[in-house]
């Protein structure tokens, strides 16, 4: 959670630019940031802004622009919140006093000091009033907040004509203990945690993307893996039986192959031989049955690196003492493989099964995205690309919670197969 | 024991009957009787809502369902505008500020259950009224949709855009009274089929902008039906103002948007409510040679339905072409010199076939940009100038894009007017032992500008690449090569995306690669970039700032005669051509390839939407060993 937190937050450059456009303007893009919250103080808001209070109609919006040849009120978003009105510089300033020095007021941030005095216009903001009213104020040479509200409050123009009233109030605010938890990490937190997350490209909730794209995903990983399974458990179990002989070692040779060749290969040649027997079944859902060709594929891939783990279970277990006093006893061979061997050898076996449940629902990247299949295998890392954080966030901590869930799982299935173990 | 063994076979073989289950609803039903068309897509579609339109994936995607007031001449080069929901040109007052446009009777949306149902329970539908229009072009000021195409090209054009999208903030994001409660007194409906727009300033590209579809009317029954919930109304903080169900398309266009499943297939449906639109019965020269009036005067659309996969593989996608699976292709860069033979033509084996290759260069300039902020690339312009002379495009165009591009020589795109009149730079070509001459004259400048000292050589500069993948990668290692023939070393660093736009945003970057696709066939849309105000709006990334250039920018950005506006224009190209802000690389040019049974495919530049004027020969599609 912390580390997508830091990811996105911290280091992981412009969110806004990537959802808005490259065409988008600054100020679009400020909205923006403004809308999805990602303006918000990093950890918790504990800090004073600056404030510029429009008192003419109410609650109403202040508008600030440039003056002639100035660039001063360019560095100030406008931010109005639910409750106030407020201008920011750049980032939030923890304990903003009056002896806050401001950055020099005059021009867009340069990389050099030195430029920004080469040129030197005034540093004049346009005050736009919500009763239609304007007026200009110089704040250059203002170098602490105190100064800058200063220059806006004292303002011969800012007052209504005959009345002490201020028509503007430039002041900074004060810690509200409402406003602490109004923060990204907060935000982050409840929305990763109550699967609120919404995509910021398609506006769709993580839920419901899950509900309609986890099936595509299980239809290709379910019946692989069972394939997989039965079929490791078959060939491990022949192997074993026939330990050292031609077909012990011809499996053995097979199933490292399998393993050795890579799973990329697999899938492009198998693609390319579908696409030589029967093009229209290669790729897509058009017909159910496609699914198989993949699937297929996965096994074979699969199978390999099963068997011979399976392989060494079964082989540790038929070494035990009570394999030698059965078969000394008289019970035939396969009966004690069936038997006693296999129910032995679960534990290890079921451990390895459900700890790859979890991933059946997030799918398998590569597989989907070369038979076109619209499951869950794409969606973290094109989430990643496409800085979609909210669901990022909540996929992550998603597979965090199903991986916990298949650890429980797991743990209780030990009492079905091991004796030994009893819940108390 | 035994009875576990059952009941493990059973549900191992359950498991594998289950994708059955899972996979219920997949099939698109029979397509016979229909005409069919098949292609890809390779990107994913990010929006089905006009005013959120922000990539040309989807915008290929909305042309087809959405239209705008006005669009351009399918066939007619140079590209021209005509109107498409508007009834004839605009007129204009005197002054260029109020633009009065009429709009056609008896344009019908897109049956939707928006329009409430008939007696046999089918959706209705209604007629476009101007009204429509006002909607729209509010929504896009709307500060609750992440606007950017849409809104960049207007919100300091038309009198109240910006204020409007202040009044909007105010708003919850589902309180959808704001359309009606807020004014937007730039964009009027003074009757029913009259639209009115007021600007702030002359602004001659408007007509262009208005062929965007990004402008078409939007119901405002969608607004107060769908995307308040439907049926059963929802509460505000579920509902987004942005059309995002497939259910919630309604437009005038072709096609309607029947099938939208994220990341896997796109199914348009021809619209039956769509007005009689004819197959233009004149083109450009050359055209009638070229088979593309066989079909003038036809009643379009042609085809019947369009199914679009989603292939993200480039290599999968060329086997679908390969099978002929697909109607057309672009060519991918693995295969690219089995299909086009050394001399740029289609190689025999694929003529045979009845291939087709179609070359189109679209007006796009790619350059390699200096932050003129920068204190050693921004202070001396004679080290631009022999970074750009010591540069050799040709080369560059050759091996990065096979040849796919030609060299741009000054900012105007070759196809624009201004092109010609502002002439080649003197730096756009290649020459070494004139780069290292100006490469001495650098050194003198930088001294006088106190960046290095005397006897000091450059030092090594930085290029941000604007993506990690092979490409870039190979791009980097090749301008890396080409600035060491002048003894200029270069640090070539992989951004992704967002990471440089934070960069670039920030001025933290030396050079980096970057470029521009035209939005409407004016220089001024490139021109733009360097006009020193947009600094601040975020269009200016070079930070170029020159006052004559600002100058004539101004002066042009009111002339609505567009012959009077070219002499500005050439000044204006000149001043970069000089100053070499950016180190102009290629104009691109895409290769298609196309089937034999596909007929009227011409690419159109700049405007999108003519999929309805393809035709396809489902007979001849089926005896070559197509679908």
């Amino acid at each position: 959670m912390i580390v997508t937190f830091l990811l996105f937050r911290v280091v992981g450059g412009d969110i806004a630019s990537v959802h808005v456009g490259e065409r988008a303007t600054a100020q679009l893009k400020a909205d923006w940031r403004h809308l999805h919250g990602y303006d918000l103080p990093k950890i918790l808001n504990v800090h004073r802004q600056l404030l510029i209070i429009d008192h003419t109609e109410g609650d109403s919006f202040l508008r600030i622009e440039d003056g002639k040849d100035s660039e001063a009120a360019g560095d100030l978003a406008l931010i109005p919140s639910d409750d106030d009105l407020r201008v920011r510089k750049g980032v939030y300033v923890f304990g903003l006093s009056e002896k806050t020095p401001v950055a020099e007021l005059t021009a867009a941030p340069d990389r050099k000091k030195k430029k920004a005095k080469k040129r030197d216009p005034p540093a004049i903001m346009v005050l736009k009033l919500s009763n239609g009213a304007t007026f200009d104020v110089d704040i250059k040479g203002a170098k602490t907040c105190g100064e800058l509200m200063a220059r806006i409050n004292d303002h011969p123009k800012n007052s209504e004509p005959g009345t002490e009233k201020k028509l503007v109030e430039a002041k900074i605010s004060e810690i509200k203990i409402s406003r602490i938890f109004q923060s990204q990490f907060i935000d982050h937190l409840y929305k990763s945690v109550s699967f609120q997350a919404v995509s910021l490209v398609h506006k769709e909730k993580l839920t419901e993307i899950i509900r309609s794209r986890a099936p595509k995903s299980l239809a290709l990983t379910v019946p692989a893996m069972a394939i997989t399974w039965t079929l490791a458990m078959i060939i491990s179990s022949v192997v074993a039986y026939y330990r050292g002989s031609m077909v012990d070692k011809m499996g053995v040779f097979l199933s490292v192959l399998g393993m050795c060749v890579p799973f990329l290969a697999f899938m492009i040649y198998g693609q390319l031989l579908m696409y030589a027997i029967a093009p229209k079944h290669a790729f897509g859902l058009d017909n159910r049955a496609n699914i198989y060709i993949p699937v297929l594929i996965m096994t074979i891939a699969g199978v390999g690196g099963s068997v011979r783990f399976y392989r060494t279970v079964i082989l540790d277990e038929t070494n035990r003492d009570y394999v030698r006093t059965a078969l000394a006893k008289g019970v035939p061979l396969p009966g004690v493989m069936f038997k006693h061997v296999l129910k032995n050898c679960m534990l290890p076996i079921l451990t390895n099964l459900v700890l790859a449940i979890p991933f059946l629902v997030m799918g398998s990247l590569l597989v989907e995205s070369f038979f076109g299949i619209p499951g869950l295998g794409d969606l973290l890392i094109s989430s990643y690309f496409g800085r979609d954080e909210p669901i990022l966030s909540g996929l992550v901590f998603l597979t965090a919670v199903i991986l916990t869930l298949g650890i429980l799982v797991t743990d209780l299935s030990y009492v079905l197969f091991d004796p030994r173990v009893r819940l108390k | 024991m035994k009875w576990f063994y059952i009941i493990a076979i059973a549900l191992v073989a359950a498991l594998v009957a289950s994708p059955f289950v899972l996979l219920s609803g997949g099939g698109d039903g029979p397509g016979a009787g229909k005409v069919i068309s098949y292609n890809i897509y390779a990107s994913k579609v990010k929006s089905i809502d006009p005013a959120t339109c922000g990539d040309t994936t989807s915008s290929g995607i909305q042309c087809n369902i959405y239209e705008g007031l006005y669009c351009y001449h399918y066939l007619k080069r140079p590209i021209e505008v005509i109107p498409q929901l508007a009834d004839g040109k605009p007129e204009i007052s005197k002054d260029g500020l109020t633009y009065t446009i009429k709009i056609k009777k008896g344009v019908k949306y897109s049956r939707n259950p928006c329009f409430g149902l008939d007696k046999d329970g089918r959706a209705k539908t209604r007629t476009v009224t101007a009204e429509d229009f006002v909607l729209a072009f509010k929504r896009i000021a709307d500060f609750h949709i992440t606007t950017s195409l849409s809104l960049a090209f207007i919100h300091d054009k038309i009198v109240g855009m910006d204020e409007f999208r202040q009044r909007t903030r105010i708003y919850h994001k589902g309180d959808f009274s704001r359309y009606e409660k807020e004014k937007l007194p730039g964009v009027t409906a003074p009757n029913e089929h009259t639209l009115q727009f007021k600007l702030k300033k002359p602004f001659p590209q408007f007509l262009y902008v208005l062929a965007m579809h990004v402008y078409a009317p939007i119901p405002h029954e969608v607004v107060s039906y769908h995307l308040a919930g439907g049926k059963d109304p929802i509460p505000l903080n579920w509902r987004s103002p942005e059309i995002i169900k497939t259910r919630s398309v309604v437009g005038t266009g072709p096609y309607l948007l029947s099938k939208w499943i994220k990341a896997h297939k796109i199914i348009l449906l021809r619209n039956p409510e769509f007005r009689g639109e004819l197959y233009p019965a004149e083109g450009a020269d050359g055209d009638r040679k070229a088979g593309m009036l066989v079909d003038a005067g036809k009643k379009v659309p042609f085809i019947d339905e369009v199914r679009l996969t989603f292939v993200k593989e480039n290599n999968t996608g060329w086997m679908m072409f390969e099978k002929k699976l697909r109607d057309s292709a672009g060519i991918p860069r693995d295969v690219f010199t089995d299909v086009i033979s050394p001399d740029k033509e289609l190689e025999k084996k694929w003529r045979k076939r009845g291939v087709r290759l179609i070359k189109d260069t679209y007006p796009a300039i790619y350059w390699l940009a200096f932050n003129m902020d920068d204190e050693m690339v921004g202070a001396s312009k004679s080290l631009r100038q022999a970074l750009w002379l010591s540069f050799n495009v040709e080369e560059y165009i050759d091996l990065i894009f096979n040849g796919r591009g030609i060299r741009a020589v000054n900012v105007i795109p070759s196809s624009f007017k201004g092109h010609k009149e502002a002439g080649p730079s003197k730096y756009a070509r290649f020459d070494p032992k004139a780069a290292k001459a100006k490469i001495d004259q650098a050194k003198k400048e930088l001294v006088a500008a106190g960046v290095i000292k005397p006897g000091e050589g450059i030092p090594k500069l930085t290029l941000d690449m604007p993506g990690q993948e092979e490409h870039h990668r190979r791009v980097g290692e090749f301008v890396k090569r080409q600035f060491q023939r002048v003894g200029i070393e270069v640090k070539v660093i992989m951004n992704d995306w967002p990471t440089l736009q934070q960069k670039v945003h920030n001025k933290v970057v030396q050079m980096y690669m970057m470029g521009w696709h035209a939005d409407y066939p004016d220089a001024e849309n490139f021109l733009q970039l360097f006009y020193s105000p947009n600094i601040k709006i975020g269009t200016n990334n070079m930070n170029y700032r020159n006052k004559q250039f600002d100058k004539l920018f101004e002066k042009a950005a009111t002339v609505m005669d567009e012959k009077k506006r070219i002499p500005l224009y050439k000044e204006m190209a000149r001043i970069l051509n000089e100053d070499c802000p950016a180190l102009l690389l290629s104009e691109p040019i895409s290769y298609i390839l196309v089937n034999e049974w596909v007929r009227n495919v011409k690419p159109h530049p700049i405007g999108s939407g003519f999929r309805k004027f393809t035709y396809i020969d489902t007979a001849l599609r089926r005896k070559m060993g197509g679908r």
